[in-house]
């Protein structure tokens, strides 16, 4: 997945790749810690 | 400041034909609207755009607001031309929810484009003008989604400045060609007023669109609603709404300023069952005026999570109605809350079930680490006021 800052004229200010665990279960793992 | 995100695909993404506002109207009134015998003057308008919102796999809600008690018609179909309907749905306009209407249209196909028209009808059966709107549907499949968040609307009496364009940020989100928007909340400010003019540290001059509900604080049904109105005047936000569903939150500014269910109320205090009639006043115009699905039994209930496709499940929370109200106003914030109870518990319940590669939290609040030393920022880790 692709996360892109843009300002108003629609340039790219940050941009950052993350890559996909689905075998972390995140939601799981995010779930215990809230 | 608007912020795209793309999953990434091997399947190539989609080209949609976005067009201005204007142009896709006078597409769909070949078919739909025939010749009239009374005077434009006469016939319904669509006082505030078409918006479309809450887009699953197969439903979506359509949103429009009429300029008199009407009953709004909305036809869809796979095909601009709408040749073919797909799905036909109306519901009434009345002065009760100042003319808004909101329809959901289900047994939508999924992954597709689907374009709606939305008409209002008088009392007496007369149609007025035709505008036409777009979303896509969720996919069935693991294909590309892209998707812009942002917030915080005419904020600090920056208002509509028509010499600058507008609210530009919309044009430049609808040039990302997004399947959908996350408005994270402060979609108006209600406790700022809008001036006719502001002035600029360079020296130059902001000059306001100005309206009587939006220059001054709001406190009544009518100057909330008034605040979503004023934002509806711009182009640039209509354009947007009509060709991107949004999947809208609230935060504080839709109230007033870093708002708590207890602690919050004007002269008119609060109802028997202890809530404020002030938060009440600003949720129901928030309802009327978004694109927003309703809960059936949670009436006004804004945290939800939207299944967008095997790939995406988006989860939107409130940090708001259920906050500890002593939140940000004391020292020890060891047994203080945000999400409450009920909410806490949905939220964990769902995250696990989740089964979409990415969860998507969408929070109208910052989330930060818990550091020792924070100032620099509003989040729950810093508790300041949401900006």
């Amino acid at each position: 997945m692709t996360v892109t800052l843009k300002d108003v004229h629609n340039r790219d200010l940050w941009s950052v790749e993350i890559a996909p665990q689905p075998d972390a279960r995140p939601g799981r793992l995010l779930a215990q810690h809230i | 400041m608007a912020i795209a995100i793309r999953a990434k695909q091997d399947v190539t993404r989609r080209y949609l034909l976005v067009r201005s506002a204007s142009s896709v109207a006078l597409a769909g009134l070949g078919s739909l609207a025939g010749p009239y015998l009374s005077r434009a003057a006469d016939r319904p308008r669509i006082a505030s755009g078409i918006a479309s919102g809450d887009v699953s796999a197969g439903s979506a809600v359509v949103w429009a607001r009429a300029d008199r008690p009407a009953r709004m018609q909305v036809e869809c179909s796979t095909l601009e031309s709408f040749k073919t309907i797909l799905r036909v749905a109306s519901a009434d306009a009345l002065p009760e929810h100042d003319f808004t209407s909101k329809v959901l249209l289900e047994g939508l196909p999924p992954g597709q484009d689907i374009f709606y028209r939305v008409r209002f009808e008088d009392i007496g059966g007369i149609p007025g003008e035709t505008q036409v709107g777009h979303f896509r549907t969720a996919p069935a499949d693991k294909n590309s989604i892209s998707f812009v968040w942002s917030g915080d609307s005419a904020g600090q009496g920056w208002g509509i400045d028509p010499a600058r364009g507008g609210m530009r940020t919309y044009k430049t989100m609808l040039e990302n060609r997004p399947d959908f928007f996350i408005h994270s909340g402060d979609h108006i400010y209600a406790d700022c007023p809008i001036p006719t003019e502001l002035k600029l540290p360079d020296g130059r001059t902001w000059r306001n669109i100005v309206t009587e509900d939006k220059s001054t604080v709001a406190h009544s049904l009518t100057q909330f609603r008034g605040n979503y109105k004023y934002n509806l005047l711009d182009a640039n936000l209509r354009a947007f709404n009509a060709e991107v569903p949004m999947f809208a939150q609230w935060d504080d500014h839709e109230v007033t300023n870093d708002w708590s269910p207890i602690g919050t109320a004007d002269e008119t205090g609060y109802a028997e069952d202890g809530t404020s009639r002030l938060v009440a006043r600003a949720r129901r115009a928030f309802f009327e005026f978004m694109p927003i699905r309703s809960i059936p039994g949670q009436e006004g209930r804004v945290y939800r999570k939207i299944g967008y496709g095997p790939l995406l499940d988006v989860f939107l929370i409130d940090m708001r109605s259920y906050r500890d109200s002593t939140w940000n106003k004391r020292d020890d914030r060891s047994d203080t809350f945000i999400l409450g109870p009920m909410q806490l518990a949905w939220l964990k319940r769902e995250l696990a079930a989740s089964d979409a590669t990415w969860k998507v939290i969408a929070a109208d609040l910052p989330i930060g680490l818990v550091r020792g030393c924070s100032s620099s920022a509003a989040s729950i880790s810093t508790a300041g006021p949401a900006p």
